[in-house]
């Protein structure tokens, strides 16, 4: 983007001052031509030759554009009814909303705040929890239509933008033109846009900040005025919002961060005769707006999130205790009770959920792999609580009071609070648990796991084995202890680790399920490792203890109000930590240099009985038109610079400036928004390009007017309100231009079966859309 | 209409709306403010006179006169003796007791062995290139070694090993760095005085010097890579003189040179890859010289591709040649080499077998597909399909490989296999191309049979291939017949009967019309040992998994003859073969994180020292040696390295800002040309190994240390004279010298060795990570 330094010098060694003059007077044909046209263009006495047609072609376009996006995006936009792909999760979190119930997402909460911001605005309750794909909406009474019909608005807007953007930059009107039909009759951006999904709005924001910043940065001269400003806050405030819609926006603000810096260099260049005092002008003012601003507009939207999201909802497990404590109605204020020595208690794995179990059957002898058990008695992790999952907490000494205090507690008789404070289980405590039912203690020993021999067997013993004492004891750790003071083990709101005080190794379990002889049950094992937060369990319940009113309220007054920004950071660094953990393989996930020749889709959804489909595809002659146009700009800017490095004059320097300025910005756009996923470990798909699709676009379209629109820099000298830009195109452009259109819309109309889903296709349709092997549609048999 | 005159009253800067408001007001279109940046004034010189950056200026340094060149010449005796002197300073810091230590050490057990090799002529696999190697073997040559001793880790010399000269040999290489110091900075056009500071900078590092004392390739490699720069900077000084006989003799040097330090260590790339950014760079600049006629421009092409290109390939070749040419004894590790080369080696016991392979035959079958072993059959049976005996492909050679050749019928004598006599007996002779055999497996007296109405066990796609006993009637069956085609035989084989290991062969089913394969999968563990599945493949498909080479023939009838004169030997295929199993080799070498590794350590904490690392064990009575640098230089270089890009941006801005400071013509080329040789010689000797999977140890980073060493001086003399007047630049200079002799000296006691108990000396800790008396990794 060296445009500034490199124009100056046209001839290598003829520089000199006085070329400089020479060169102005020096008639560089095609500029003067242009110079002289583009302002007749604007005189009345040649206006008269354009038609008023032509001259609001610009409107006309548009207008042209905006009826049909509307027509793709609501075409039977009630079918189907039935819960599609991922409105699985953003219908479901918009009813959290409307529920006001807390749940937790990757994702920033913009777009779906805003999915529920419709919902609202309809009278929808929030009834609908959208759990499966292909659950019905009539039946349930969910107003979809009105959903779908207030996110469309974001997909119906893309087309619109995509031609501001392009007639911004100064593109011609059937340049711009193109590139709005090519993303009106794309059939991912139709998929997408039309469904309860995030990005279309993301898109929204994203093209709204490139456009803000386009015209940001036509108003350079007339800096620090009113309308600067304005399209500099606006840009800030798009990219707030892109960014809190998706993290992905980060991406944007970092095209926007590249182009402000190229900004930057241009004014500080001496020769513009800035000083240094306007140079910080500008550059303060451009923090400001471009990173103080969106980075308040992101917490704004937090805020927001936790002031709406106020009752206890799914997403509390994620959370450390303090902060689900803040939430109302939630678990661990209504059952934190402290752990006294002698309860029956309850133990939940906190990742997976399941409580520890332990039944009268016994590890087999011999597994599978040959190894030998010690077959003992069996301690696993259940899904469903039954008497099997009671535990007594004990103390590892015979205590004679302890003795008195258990049998009077057994014969239920009321023991005063005092009393039985002085029962209470701590950090680092040694304690044996009993297993109520069978009447043994739970131990761990130097014998391999079932299905996991690095780690070793857990199982009970009898309790007069003493043989065995040592491995029965146990030590309490309370998670974060240290920190909080709350040394106090309580059921709900402690997470504990149970670690063999012989051995150090910690209680653990994981997802994979024991063979038939262990009920479908969870292995539980010891880990070597005791630090992981895997191993966290939390006490569910103590038996036959309930809340009074009284407790809870005494509970309520214990628990600290956390602040916003402590709340904010705690989210955050779980949304990372979580989005980063999302590497589990699904089965339509893509690798990222796949995407621009698009050798398969996204299946969203089917209907067995007729044969429907949605498949997320976009338009493959679209696609690869663009990857075309990208791979022609690649190659005539290499050629261009290197004619111009031997002073062969390719193109005009007004035009020149234009391909290196505005067409590099669109190819800078595009890279952005494709290359970082190469660097992500997260599993990937398809419509994570669809962003950068939409630039890929914009450089068909910025090609075309490189090959097909005569008088090309005619258009980079008007904004596109501008009578200028009026200008008769070229048969051959038009020509060209419906030509791509008409080849794009029959294959949008050709795929859009799979786009809509609204009609059923026999096995020959759907092998005929099957362009490459690799489309991995249904219902191809 | 408008007249837009010559030079427009342009708008330089953003601020004003006044001034665009008079363009406006002119008449002139709303357009004109847009064409501003193509009205402004040239940029001062500084960048600029870069023309990678912009087009060339009239000053820039890249004129290509043909004037004569001027010689390089010494600046009369007085820098002579300057050099000399300072050579005589390196010699003493690398022999000083060079002989005290008398025991194998360090790597000295690897370098040392492969050394010996050469005298006593076996073949060895390494993964270095063997240059180096073959330079430790001149010295063991010179030393009178005899090539018996095998430098055993830890082990005494004995009497008949001068190991003494042999880590003289290796030191001079060391030493060689430092008047090689003194001409690359004396070529950069930096005075006597400091190219002596850098010359004793290289001298005082104590890793340097201690990796130079000892058999190891780190000194020649060091040494041939600072010949190339010393190259490259004689070359650069005569750019502006193309095609004069100086030019040339630089420009073939560097070439030269390129191919030495390829050819010790393939590190040597980094150095290539150094010449070359500096060769693009040259010639994008003559490509953006109008001036420069199309036929000049083409013959710097191809000197440059000739020098650069042809000559260290060559010379890379030629190493390798003399390497085939002197390891002419068979070792074992010499397997994987193709068999044309092996049967060229002494002692191979596959050199010497009969050459026809006749009815009554024992041979012993290899897949072609690597990896797939012998073709083997033992006394178990499948446990799915027919359940007949197993065929398998086994790795290692035993008697279950032998199998029995049977010549049924001559080619052409049958079409079908109606017309074939399955009972007749075999033909005496020897077995040609398109014959009948029937293979008998030795040891179990069964027959390889197919059998399609089976699919191979594992892979599932191909016919089952199995054998039957001699006594079922199977046996007699025509599918138990098979047909040998030759394929591509070898060129002295091509007279149409089978020999080993030159023609590779196919076994097609005289019924089934299949081809005996390896299918590549391996059978179960549990009745198949984990042995290659073999199968009979109906397909036309045709590769080496369908091809058989006949390794072994045992013929008692017959009389055994050389092989090699047989086959084919292709200097190109070893040379290529080779290259690639070394390559294979070299990325097996990852770490393992499970072990910590006591001497392992990350590229990220190199430049700054964070582990040296013991050299020998670190009992009291031992001699011990650590490789240790000079931290001032260590820690000093890395400083400089890391800033250079800090102060090239700061510069671009005072570009931008026209405060830049004021250079003379071509001053600011000079400078930076230079700097981008020495801090681009870093970064290609150092960011490398951040891409690199294998195991990273610290003597690693010496050869970017030594470019490392080279621009710390070079910018410390550059901001002295910037900022300093004569009186300032000699104190940095006498202070700096001193404080790294110095502590050269202090560290010097683990350079050459410390003999009493660790504790005794005293103050070596300057870091609390490293070894010198506790090691973390001491296991």
């Amino acid at each position: 983007m060296s445009v500034d330094e490199s124009v100056n010098y046209d001839k290598v060694g003829k520089y000199s001052a006085k070329s400089e003059t020479m060169r102005a007077s020096d008639t560089r044909p095609t500029d003067q031509a242009a110079r002289s046209s583009s302002s007749s263009s604007n005189s009345n006495s040649n206006s008269k030759r354009v038609s008023s047609f032509v001259q609001r072609s610009s409107l006309y376009a548009f207008s042209l554009v905006v009826l049909l996006s509307f027509i793709t995006r609501y075409w039977k936009i009630w079918d189907p009814a039935q819960v599609v792909f991922d409105e699985v999760h953003f219908g479901k979190f918009a009813s959290y909303y409307l529920r006001r119930q807390y749940y937790f997402d990757v994702h920033p909460p913009l777009a779906k705040m805003l999915i529920a911001l419709g919902g609202w605005l309809i009278g929808y309750d929030g009834h609908f929890l959208f759990e499966k794909i292909g659950m019905e909406y009539v039946s349930n009474g969910v107003p979809y239509i009105m959903l779908r019909g207030w996110v469309a608005l974001f997909g119906f807007a893309l087309p619109p933008l995509a031609y501001m953007i392009m007639a911004e930059s100064g593109y011609s009107v059937i340049a711009s033109l193109l590139v709005a039909l090519m993303v009106t009759f794309d059939n991912a951006l139709v998929t997408q846009g039309r469904l309860i999904l995030l990005d279309n709005i993301m898109i929204f924001f994203m093209l709204a900040a490139v456009y803000s910043y386009i015209k940001f940065f036509k108003l350079r001269y007339k800096a620090f005025g009113v309308q600067w400003w304005t399209w500099l806050l606006t840009t800030g405030a798009m990219l707030g919002c892109v960014v809190s819609c998706k993290l992905v926006g980060l991406f944007t603000i970092s095209l926007v961060g590249f182009a402000v810096l190229y900004d930057l260099w241009r004014i500080i260049d001496i020769r513009r005769g800035t000083t240094m005092a306007q140079f910080a002008q500008h550059f303060m003012a451009r923090a400001f707006a471009l990173i103080a601003v969106p980075f308040a507009l992101y917490l704004t939207f937090f805020y927001i999130h936790f002031a709406v999201l106020t009752k206890t909802g799914p997403g509390d497990a994620y959370h450390t205790s303090q902060f689900q404590m803040q939430l109302i109605d939630n678990p661990m204020t209504k059952n934190s009770f402290d752990v006294h020595y002698g309860d029956q208690i309850v133990f939940r794995h906190r990742d997976s959920g399941v409580y520890l179990d332990s039944n009268t059957g016994r590890y087999p002898l011999h597994y599978e792999d040959k190894r030998v058990s010690s077959r003992g008695q069996q301690v696993t992790g259940a899904n469903k609580l039954s008497d099997n999952g009671f535990w007594m907490i004990k103390p590892i000494r015979d205590i004679p009071e302890f003795e008195t205090f258990l049998t009077r507690r057994v014969a239920g008789e009321d023991i005063p609070e005092e009393e039985m404070s002085k029962w209470n289980v701590y950090d680092t405590d040694l304690v044996q648990l009993e297993h109520v039912v069978t009447g043994t203690n739970l131990r761990t020993h130097d014998v391999a796991s079932p299905m996991t021999p690095t780690n070793m067997e857990f199982t009970t013993v009898a309790l007069n084995d003493t043989a065995a004492f040592e491995d029965t004891v146990w030590q309490i750790s309370i998670d974060g202890a240290s920190k909080s003071n709350s040394t106090q083990l309580k059921t709900s709101s402690s997470f504990v680790r149970l670690i063999s005080n012989k051995h150090g190794v910690a209680m653990w379990t994981h997802k994979k399920k024991l063979p038939e002889w262990g009920h479908g049950h969870q292995e539980i094992n010891g880990n070597k490792k005791p630090d992981e937060k895997s191993n966290l369990w939390t006490i569910t319940q103590i038996r036959g203890r309930k809340a009074t009113a009284a407790d809870q309220e005494a509970i309520k007054k214990k628990v600290v109000p956390m602040s916003f920004l402590s709340k904010y950071a705690e989210l955050q660094g779980l949304m990372i930590k979580h989005n980063n953990a999302l590497t589990s393989v699904h089965p339509f996930q893509s690798s990222p240099l796949s995407w621009p020749f698009l050798p398969r889709g996204i299946s969203f959804w089917t209907n067995n009985k007729e044969h429907k489909q949605i498949y997320l595809l976009g338009n493959p002659v679209g696609w690869w038109l663009s990857d075309l146009a990208l791979a022609a700009y690649g190659f005539l800017m290499v050629a261009i610079e290197l004619c111009r490095r031997r002073n062969e004059q390719v193109v005009s320097s007004i035009v020149h400036r234009h391909m290196v300025r505005s067409t590099g910005f669109i190819a800078l756009a595009w890279f952005i928004h494709y290359f970082p996923f190469f660097l992500m470990g997260r599993s990937l798909f398809l419509h994570h390009y669809l962003p950068a699709s939409i630039f890929a676009y914009m450089m068909l379209g910025a090609c075309f007017q490189v090959f097909f629109v005569a008088e090309y820099q005619r258009f980079t000298l008007r904004s596109w309100e501008g009578r200028a830009r009026a200008l008769v195109p070229s048969a051959a452009s038009i020509v060209v231009l419906a030509a791509i259109v008409a080849l794009q819309f029959v294959t949008f109309v050709f795929f859009s079966p799979l786009a809509y889903g609204t009609t059923g296709l026999t096995p020959e349709e759907v092998n005929a859309r099957r362009w490459m092997a690799t489309y991995d549609l249904h219902f191809q048999k | 209409m408008n007249d837009y005159g010559p030079a427009p009253p342009v708008v330089f800067y953003d601020q004003s709306n006044s001034n665009s408001n008079s363009i406006s007001g002119s008449g002139g279109a709303a357009g004109n403010e847009k064409f501003d940046d193509m009205h402004l004034p040239p940029k001062p010189v500084g960048f600029s006179a870069y023309p990678l950056a912009d087009r060339i200026m009239p000053d820039s340094p890249i004129d290509y006169p043909t004037t004569r060149p001027q010689r390089i010449r010494w600046r009369g005796a007085s820098e002579q003796t300057v050099l000399i002197a300072l050579t005589l300073i390196a010699a003493f810091t690398k022999l000083y007791r060079i002989g005290r230590c008398n025991r194998v050490s360090w790597d000295e057990a690897h370098f040392g062995k492969f050394g010996a090799y050469y005298l006593n002529r076996t073949f060895y696999m390494d993964v270095h290139p063997p240059l180096a190697k073959m330079l430790v073997g001149l010295s063991e040559l010179m030393a009178g070694h005899n090539g018996t001793f095998t430098f055993k880790g830890g082990h005494t010399y004995p009497d008949y090993v001068n190991y003494r000269f042999m880590r003289i040999f290796n030191a001079l290489f060391g030493i060689a760095l430092t008047p090689m110091s003194f001409v690359i900075f004396r070529q950069l056009r930096i005075p006597v005085h400091f190219a002596a500071m850098a010359t004793l900078f290289v001298t005082f590092d104590n890793a340097i010097c201690v990796m130079s004392r000892f058999i190891l390739l780190d000194a020649p490699l060091l040494a041939f890579t600072a010949l190339s720069l010393t190259m490259l900077a004689c070359f650069h000084r005569q750019r502006a003189y193309p095609f004069s006989p100086l030019w040339w003799r630089y420009l073939l040097l560097t070439g030269v040179s390129l191919g030495l330090v390829l050819s010790a260590k393939w590190v040597g790339l980094f150095a290539v890859a150094l010449v070359g950014f500096y060769t693009v760079v040259e010639l994008f600049e003559m490509f953006c010289n109008a001036h420069m006629p199309v036929r000049a421009y083409a013959r710097h092409w191809v000197a440059r591709i000739v020098a650069l290109i042809i000559i260290p390939l060559f010379i890379y070749s030629l190493t390798f040649k003399m390497h085939f040419m002197i390891l002419n004894r068979y070792h074992n590790s010499a397997n994987f080499m193709p068999v044309g080369f092996q049967v060229r080696l002494r002692g191979n016991p596959l050199a010497r077998q009969p050459y026809d392979i006749q009815t009554g035959s024992y041979v012993r079958l290899q897949s072609n597909d690597p990896g797939a072993g012998y073709l083997h059959s033992h006394d178990h049976k499948y446990p799915t399909g027919s359940q007949r005996q197993q065929i398998t492909g086994y790795g290692y050679a035993d008697q279950n490989n032998f199998w029995s050749i049977d010549r049924r019928m001559a080619a052409g004598t049958f079409k079908t296999k109606d017309e074939v006599d399955t009972a007749a007996e075999p033909i005496a002779g020897p077995i040609q191309d398109g014959d009948l055999v029937s293979m008998r497996h030795n040891s179990t007296n069964t027959y390889l049979y197919a059998d399609m109405a089976f699919t191979a066990p594992i892979s599932g796609k191909y016919a089952e291939i199995s054998a039957v006993s001699a006594n079922k009637d199977e046996a007699k069956s025509p599918s138990a017949l098979w047909i040998v085609e030759i394929v591509n035989p070898e060129k002295r084989m091509k007279d149409g009967h089978i020999h080993p290991l030159g023609t590779p062969i196919r076994l097609r089913n005289l019924v089934h019309n299949c081809v005996l394969m390896s299918t590549g999968e391996r059978l179960d563990k549990d009745w198949g040992w984990g042995q290659s599945e073999m199968a009979c493949d109906a397909t036309a498909k045709s590769d080496n998994k369908h091809l058989w080479t006949i390794e072994r023939h045992v013929n008692k009838n017959l009389k055994a003859t050389n092989m090699g004169q047989h086959m084919s030997s292709s200097f190109l295929r070893d040379f290529a073969v080779l290259n690639k199993h070394m390559w294979l080799t070299n990325n097996a070498l990852i770490p393992d994180h499970d072990k910590h590794n006591v001497l392992e350590s990350d590229p990220i904490t190199w430049p700054f020292m964070i582990y040296p690392m013991r050299m020998v064990g670190w009992d009291d009575k031992g001699i011990k040696y650590l490789e240790i640098g000079n931290p001032l230089l260590w820690w000093g270089s890395a400083i400089a390295c890391l800033l250079f890009p800090l102060q090239i941006l700061y510069w671009l801005v005072c570009w931008q800002r026209g405060c830049l400071k004021h250079w003379r013509a071509g001053e600011f080329r000079e400078y930076l040309d230079g700097a981008m040789m020495l801090w681009g010689g870093w970064v290609l000797h150092y960011l490398p190994f951040f891409l690199m999977g294998r195991v990273t140890y610290l003597h690693h980073y010496l050869p970017a240390l030594f470019f490392g060493i080279l621009f710390l001086v070079y910018q410390v003399y550059h901001a002295s004279i910037w900022y300093l007047k004569d009186r300032g630049v000699r104190r940095v200079l006498y202070t700096l010298t001193t404080a790294i002799a110095l502590v050269f000296w202090w560290f010097s006691p683990l350079t050459y060795g410390w003999d009493k108990p660790i504790r005794e000396l005293k103050g070596m800790q300057w870091a609390s990570s490293w070894p010198v008396y506790e090691d973390r990794f001491e296991l």
